[in-house]
């Protein structure tokens, strides 16, 4: 119960700092734009249900959507996408995926530099499926999007995980 | 029922992905005015090609009732040509010249000599030296012993047994089979025998040496057929080679009916055969 509720408090916690604090941070004139919010679905716990997992990622994306006047399905399509192949690229940096593994897996657990290979290139794998799925192609403009976009995300996620990594040791 | 349960439950992780990326892909379609084009073009193509795929599915479906319109259309065509030709040979031999521009008498117009059945080849053997074909004709179609068989090249055979749903036919390529025949265009009449071996090749025998004859040259059949209307087609003169010590051609004809691929055929059915075949000379 606990745990659902952190979640759900992290859920809304996550969708208000995309909104109030990182999107002010918008640098248009360098196509940067952080996005903070794919970590919440990449830290889901790995004990729940694709389904679960899905329609949760699906929820947190029509709402960021949503609240941030972005095109209607275009995050939803995006987070689901990075929940589907994040369990590859663990079995990929891992070099294990059997089920006990990922039943066994605690992200607050592991290690910062194991942290930052398993949710860096995922947020950047993150931008690359919005942008090519926002501007339906791939061209310079998105190119250049989704460089700026997925190296500030990349900065403020590594800033993000090393904070609350230290603060998590302490405790 | 239960393999389509233990499919679903199997699969469900990716069952769950595409549904869910569904909806996101149609929200995408149904709020934003980009992906709106896209997507209507998309389901334009789609529908084009489901509609494109139905007609040709109807198309193939149709094929059986579509061959036996052609083939009754093939029927009345070759009617309506061997009569046009009956009037031209009637034009040709029987009117005074002075005569050519009037309209040729109803007593000279020929009758429905001929008379044509759609058959279809259902077995065919082409390796033995005594070869038959199966149709799917009989004797409650209308199929009778000694009928001819065509098909849209050339000639295929002879009807030599009927029961009442199917017919056999002796092939053109059964060593028993004779048939008369014309090198078309000279008049040179001869005998068309199959003698083994290759299914595509036969030979025009009984050329006396002092006839010209050339390669291409076309082989029908002959007027003095019974079983066959005049000038229908069996092959092509390929190979010309004297044969001095008994006085006669060897000549080889490419048969126009490729045997391998028998498929629609048609029965053919000279109506006066009996009476022309009861003509017998009187004897002294």
């Amino acid at each position: 119960m606990t745990g659902l509720l952190r979640y759900s408090l992290f859920f809304v916690l996550y969708i208000l700092a995309q909104a109030l604090l990182f999107s002010i941070l918008d640098l248009p004139d360098l196509y940067m734009w952080p996005k903070i919010f794919p970590v919440y679905v990449l830290t889901l716990p790995f004990i729940l249900p694709r389904w679960a997992e899905f329609l949760i990622a699906f929820a947190m994306g029509v709402l960021v959507d949503w609240t941030l006047q972005l095109p209607l399905g275009g995050s939803s399509f995006s987070l689901v996408t990075l929940v589907a192949v994040r369990k590859y690229w663990i079995m990929l940096i891992s070099q294990q995926g059997n089920k006990e593994f990922f039943q066994a897996l605690r992200l607050d657990r592991e290690s910062l530099s194991w942290l930052l290979t398993y949710l860096l290139p995922m947020v950047f794998f993150y931008e690359l499926v919005y942008y090519i799925t926002i501007d339906f192609g791939i061209g310079l403009y998105t190119l250049l999007k989704i460089l700026g976009s997925g190296t500030a995300s990349v900065f403020w996620v590594s800033v993000l995980v090393i904070l609350t990594n230290r603060r998590s040791k302490r405790e | 029922m239960g393999r389509l349960l233990a499919f679903l439950y199997a699969w469900r992780g990716a069952i769950w992905f595409l549904l869910i990326q569904g909806v996101s892909v149609l929200l995408l379609a149904s709020y934003n005015s980009r992906h709106q084009l896209v997507f209507n073009a998309f389901s334009r193509d789609i529908t084009g090609s489901i509609q494109r795929m139905n007609t040709q599915m109807d198309n193939y479906f149709n094929l059986g009732k579509d061959n036996r319109d052609l083939m009754s259309e093939n029927i009345n065509l070759r009617k309506q040509i061997f009569r046009l030709q009956q009037e031209v040979d009637a034009y040709k031999y029987r009117i005074p010249l002075s005569h050519q521009f009037r309209i040729i008498a109803d007593s000279l117009l020929p009758n429905e000599e001929y008379r044509f059945i759609p058959c279809k080849a259902i077995y065919n053997t082409i390796s033995s030296n005594y070869n038959y074909i199966k149709l799917d004709v009989g004797r409650k179609d209308g199929a009778r012993e000694g009928m001819g068989v065509i098909s849209e090249d050339g000639v295929v055979g002879m009807v030599v047994s009927v029961s009442e749903n199917y017919s056999l036919a002796m092939s053109l390529l059964n060593t028993r089979m004779r048939l008369n025949a014309v090198v078309s265009g000279r008049g040179i009449q001869g005998t068309f025998r199959w003698r083994g071996g290759t299914a595509r090749f036969g030979h025009l025998e009984d050329i006396p040496l002092h006839f010209n004859l050339q390669e291409n040259d076309l082989v029908t059949t002959s007027a003095y057929s019974s079983i066959f209307p005049p000038g229908y087609v069996i092959g092509t003169v390929t190979e010309i080679r004297d044969n001095k010590p008994n006085g006669f051609y060897e000549i080889s004809v490419k048969l126009h009916t490729d045997f391998y691929r028998l498929n629609y055929l048609y029965l053919i059915e000279n109506r006066r055969r009996d009476e022309l075949e009861n003509l017998t000379p009187q004897q002294p």
